[in-house]
């Protein structure tokens, strides 16, 4: 008999004896109990970012409304004008959220380019 | 029959997924237990397959099967993690330089039990890629073609393999052969 005929036939034989079944009996109930947590850990996820950008919009009305209409005229006396005031805050206010907008942006691109990456692998 | 399970899953019936767990956890441990070559960290590869799995079933456009797809997710995770752990290899030697034809009567001499431990050992001795390629083609019987899809490698670098899988398996059941007469002889 040829050679790598035999060695086929032998390889192949061995091989039947090769099953590797998963040895852990609470496999099966260990591995649904991670599925429920991811489960719960992706809902979680989700409502986070959807609270964030809704706690966002609220900040951001909220600020344009207290600096645009709740200062009063005469509280800093009459060395400073109050438009300068309401500038000062506004600038203040647009800075941070322009800081909050970028890390809620960068956040949520984030996630969605992962989702992507694992989507594509 | 994966097709439905999908469906149930995907329309938010989370406790369904136990079928495919049920299904393919042997599968998939026969898969990481060839590239690991240890029983935890084999089972750690199965689990972060399976919540990938869980996590990307949307995606699963069903181009290919099921099987082949988690297959492919299994065998990614596998070498994923052995490129972080980066366990020991044993090193072969020149395989020409050894004699590998194994009589068969030799082989059918010794015991099943024996015959298991043996190959489970040998598959541990061989490189990950050559016992990943010789359990699926031989105990799973998928093609080159198979098997190369699901491993991204091509299909004439899978035959190599397999070529070469063949030829180091006897070396090393030659080997253990060998070992266990020793052992006869002396105890």
């Amino acid at each position: 008999m040829d050679n790598s005929v035999k060695e086929e036939k032998i390889v192949k034989s061995l091989m039947k004896h090769s099953r590797a079944d998963m040895p852990f009996q609470d496999f099966d109930e260990r591995m649904m109990d991670l599925i429920y947590k991811e489960e719960r850990q992706q809902k979680s996820i989700r409502r986070d970012i959807r609270m964030a950008w809704m706690f966002f919009f609220l900040g951001l009305f909220l600020g344009l409304f207290i600096a645009g209409f709740t200062i009063e005229p005469d509280i800093f006396g009459d060395n400073i004008p109050t438009q300068t005031i309401n500038m000062i805050l506004q600038i203040c206010i647009a800075v941070v959220l322009l800081f909050q907008l970028d890390r809620l942006l960068g956040f949520s691109s984030k996630r969605w380019r992962l989702k992507q990456y694992k989507q594509s692998s | 029959m994966d097709d439905l399970y999908i469906r149930k899953v995907l329309g938010g019936d989370t406790g369904e997924f136990r079928y495919f767990i049920a299904t393919y956890k042997d599968l998939a441990f026969s898969v990481a237990i060839s590239v690991v070559k240890d029983e935890f960290l084999a089972e750690e590869v199965v689990q972060e397959s399976f919540i990938k799995v869980f996590n990307n079933l949307k995606s699963f456009k069903g181009r290919s099967s099921f099987k082949t797809w988690f297959c492919r997710i299994v065998i990614n995770e596998a070498f994923q993690l052995i490129r972080k752990k980066k366990p020991a290899t044993i090193p072969i030697d020149s395989l020409n330089d050894i004699e590998t034809i194994i009589n068969e009567d030799d082989i059918l001499d010794i015991s099943k039990e024996e015959q298991s431990f043996m190959v489970q050992e040998a598959l541990k001795m061989l490189s990950s890629k050559e016992s990943l390629v010789l359990r699926l083609f031989y105990l799973e019987q998928q093609d080159t073609k198979t098997i190369a899809d699901e491993t991204g490698w091509s299909d004439g670098n899978v035959r190599v393999i397999l070529y070469r899988a063949r030829k180091n398996m006897l070396v090393f059941m030659k080997e253990l052969m060998k070992d266990k007469q020793k052992n006869k002889q002396y105890g």
